[in-house]
């Protein structure tokens, strides 16, 4: 897709923009406990490795990364607890992930690796 | 990096202005944390060693500004929870207008008999009711994450105390009326003769 001028009034979204979003909104919580699951984090730690780790495929808006890890505290696959930081600087809110949280991403990757096996065979077998 | 003074008493304005009454504090400090490293990197582009009011304010439309902000870091259900709050204070004015209206009715035309069976039945469905709406409530609140604890134990009390309380008030105070009192005379005279 070509960048659009800075200038120019944003497109409305396409079909496959809206595909492409819901996507990137379903992979949130995978890629969100992947993360915990290497390391304690916190919310803008995250959204940094995220965007690295995938080049900028998957750019997790705040408005996906708070409440989905706020669901993910609330339905006890995450903890959350305060850390110090530099003096004179706020405390950061560092998320860790329960054993609950671990078996949930354990099913998460089991159904991601089956999906995507079963559309890339769909994919690789247009007969 | 730390933030000069002014970039957190703009840092402070901001927060209040986007907070409700009865937001979590825990939310507003995490948004601090995440807006003080989104304005950390724009210092650092800029090639500063502390955050400056203008960071912020860059950082505040990075983050998309006050709506898409109060969406991302406020729940949803707390933005809306002042305007329920609004609501049932303006359902108990109504309720306690009503109320002393129809009592006053009552007095002055003489329908104060309240062994009818109009003013029973009334009286019925409105515990029945009130009743309802205490535990639609109850359970609308333990269902809640985003309360403090604070908060929610502060609503669960009023609405489980409030009751009992206008309960002991009529038994301890409510009985002993001039009118009860005339009543039991009335009887008591009745059983000497």
């Amino acid at each position: 897709l070509a960048n659009p001028s800075p200038t120019s009034t944003p497109a409305p979204p396409t079909a496959v923009d809206r595909w492409t979003q819901q996507l990137r909104k379903g992979s949130t919580r995978l890629a969100i406990l992947q993360l915990l699951s290497e390391a304690d984090s916190y919310g803008y730690h995250l959204l940094a490795t995220i965007r690295d780790r995938t080049a900028g495929t998957l750019a997790i808006a705040e408005g996906n990364l708070y409440p989905a890890l706020h669901t993910l505290e609330a339905e006890g696959h995450v903890t959350s607890y305060w850390r110090d930081t530099d003096p004179g600087t706020p405390q950061r809110k560092y998320y860790h992930l329960t054993p609950t949280g671990h078996r949930h991403l354990t099913h998460l990757v089991h159904e991601w690796n089956h999906h995507t096996r079963a559309i890339t065979r769909l994919l690789g077998d247009p007969a | 990096m730390k933030p000069t003074p002014a970039a957190t008493a703009w840092t402070d304005a901001a927060l209040h202005r986007i907070a409700t009454p009865t937001t979590p504090r825990a939310r507003l400090d995490e948004l601090r944390s995440h807006l003080q490293d989104t304005a950390a990197q724009h210092a650092h582009a800029a090639g500063r060693t502390t955050i400056t009011t203008p960071d912020l304010e860059a950082a505040w439309q990075t983050l998309g500004g006050d709506t898409a902000i109060q969406h991302a870091f406020l729940p949803p259900d707390h933005r809306h929870l002042h305007r329920a709050t609004k609501a049932t204070l303006a359902t108990w004015a109504i309720g306690a207008l009503a109320g002393i209206t129809a009592a006053t009715i009552a007095i002055t035309k003489g329908l104060g008999n309240a062994t009818t069976p109009f003013w029973f039945l009334a009286a019925a469905a409105t515990a029945a009711i009130a009743t309802l709406l205490v535990a639609a409530a109850l359970l609308h609140l333990l269902r809640r994450h985003d309360l403090a604890p604070s908060e929610r134990l502060a609503w669960v009390a009023g609405l489980i105390l409030l009751p009992p309380i206008g309960a002991i008030a009529y038994f301890a105070l409510g009985r002993d009326g001039t009118r009860d009192l005339a009543h039991r005379a009335l009887n008591r005279e009745a059983a000497d003769t």
